[in-house]
């Protein structure tokens, strides 16, 4: 059974590229492009997706928000989240990290290294 | 009424949105490029890798620079929040050693550092990290040394034993890898750490884990040594065995192909095979056409009290060399992992 990966991400062209790469190699992707509609969508989800790749920057709630209320919830202790990151600031890095997320990217990236540190999370 | 932005602010948005449309530009142009919808002809293909290689080059143009705090923020706000200093967790700022080669690279990581409240001091070979006799040397007054595992001269592992004497606490030293891919002025790739030959079975155990590979899959491992040098006494092909790899001894010359053909999981470098170790056999580990990079793990005597000592950096990878951001962010998560 295919894996799902939540694509949170504003910007459609760079969400339309990385989701058909990622369903190319087999992820079964879901894209949302609000950072309030991604909470919502995972909080009434029966199950949680397999990995996250989430952008910092969001309308609603951003990126680091999120992770936030991940933080206070068990039920995401376990969920992979890469994070992309379109500001040049290693401060997003650290905080990024100290917040629950596993792995970074920083824009313009390449989506076939998004999708080999995916599959190595995945592993 | 807001006021209008400032130059700075100005600059900044400039470059926040030249780096989201460059993802797409990049992006775009890998997806062609790797046939995911056709094979390109020749023509077709020289002309996208024109592309990708512009586009990168343009990423490093624009990755150092102001940054917008949130790109949503009105002038005012966003001029509050670029005035404050990102926190540093006491009054005194934090002195930092940079030992790494001098050039556009060091300056953007300078400036990470310095927004962050750092004071640093760039210098451009070891022998300036000076020794605390005399209370002059950089390393005197600074917090933490940050040391590009490049810039060691022959043989690294000895030249790194030097270094780790020069500094006060050894456990400020923290390293960097930096090689050159050929393609950007950002390399920092290399090397993933060095490993004591005396390390226990289970800080082997530790070392293939922080490199993500299973030993549960058997992995296969070769150490290479210089030519003609003598793989060892065996201590730590034994505890490679013991932990279940295959293993299997080689020449570093023309290491990356050996790895390519033997479909081999980790390179284990002897100290005499890592001072004789060309740089663009190192560059083909670490940035292969597809798939992750292979660990390379530096094999020699480390001063350091410790049987492990990771590299910062090492994780990034392919095909695109690490940026100052990043960097700076993974040094800042090794002085203090638990941030700021």
């Amino acid at each position: 059974m295919s894996q799902e990966v939540l694509v949170v991400e504003d910007d459609e062209q760079i969400s339309e590229i990385l989701s058909y790469r990622l369903e190319i190699e087999g992820y079964d992707v879901t894209a949302i492009g609000d950072g309030d509609d991604c909470w919502e969508y995972l909080e009434s989800a029966d199950e949680l997706p397999d990995a996250l790749l989430l952008d910092i920057m969001l309308p609603g709630v951003n990126g680091f928000g999120l992770l936030r209320r991940f933080e206070k919830d068990d039920r995401y202790d376990d969920l992979p989240i890469i994070l992309i990151s379109g500001r040049g600031l290693e401060d997003d890095v650290v905080e990024g990290f100290t917040l629950g997320a596993d792995d970074y990217v920083v824009k313009p990236f390449s989506p076939s290294e998004v999708v080999v540190r995916l599959d190595r999370l995945l592993q | 009424m807001t006021r209008p932005p400032t130059p700075i602010e100005t600059e900044a948005g400039v470059r926040f949105e030249l780096r989201r449309r460059l993802a797409v530009v990049y992006a775009s142009a890998e997806f062609l490029f790797e046939d995911l919808e056709g094979e390109l002809t020749h023509e077709q293909r020289e002309a996208v890798e024109a592309i990708i290689s512009a586009s990168s080059e343009l990423s490093a143009l624009v990755a150092h620079g102001p940054e917008p705090t949130d790109p949503t923020l009105t002038a005012d706000e966003y001029a509050s929040a670029t005035t404050s200093t990102p926190a540093v967790s006491d009054s005194t700022p934090f002195a930092i050693v940079l030992a790494i080669e001098p050039g556009p690279f060091a300056t953007a990581l300078t400036e990470q550092f310095e927004r962050s409240g750092y004071d640093v001091d760039i210098v451009s070979d070891i022998y300036a990290i000076d020794s605390s006799d005399d209370d002059s040397g950089a390393a005197d007054t600074a917090r933490y040394v940050v040391l590009d595992v490049g810039i060691l001269p022959d043989p690294p592992t000895e030249s790194l034993n030097t270094v780790s004497e020069r500094v006060k606490d050894p456990s400020s030293l923290i390293l960097v890898s930096t090689i050159d891919d050929r393609t950007l002025p950002t390399p920092f790739m290399g090397i993933s750490g060095f490993l004591s030959p005396r390390a226990t079975r289970e800080t082997v155990a530790t070392v293939f884990e922080t490199q993500h590979v299973d030993l549960a899959d058997s992995p296969r491992v070769v150490v290479a040594t210089a030519p003609g040098e003598d793989p060892g006494d065996g201590a730590l092909l034994e505890r490679l065995e013991s932990l279940g790899c295959i293993v299997e001894t080689a020449s570093v010359t023309g290491i990356d192909e050996y790895a390519a053909l033997h479909d081999i999981d980790c390179v284990f470098l002897s100290e005499a095979g890592l001072a004789v170790l060309d740089e663009s056999d190192l560059v083909a580990l670490r940035t292969p056409a597809s798939g992750p990079p292979l660990p390379v793990v530096a094999v020699g005597r480390t001063a350091m009290d410790t049987e492990w000592v990771p590299v910062c950096g090492y994780q990034q990878f392919t095909r695109r060399s690490l940026s100052a951001v990043e960097l700076a962010g993974e040094i800042r998560l090794a002085i203090d992992p638990e941030g700021p």
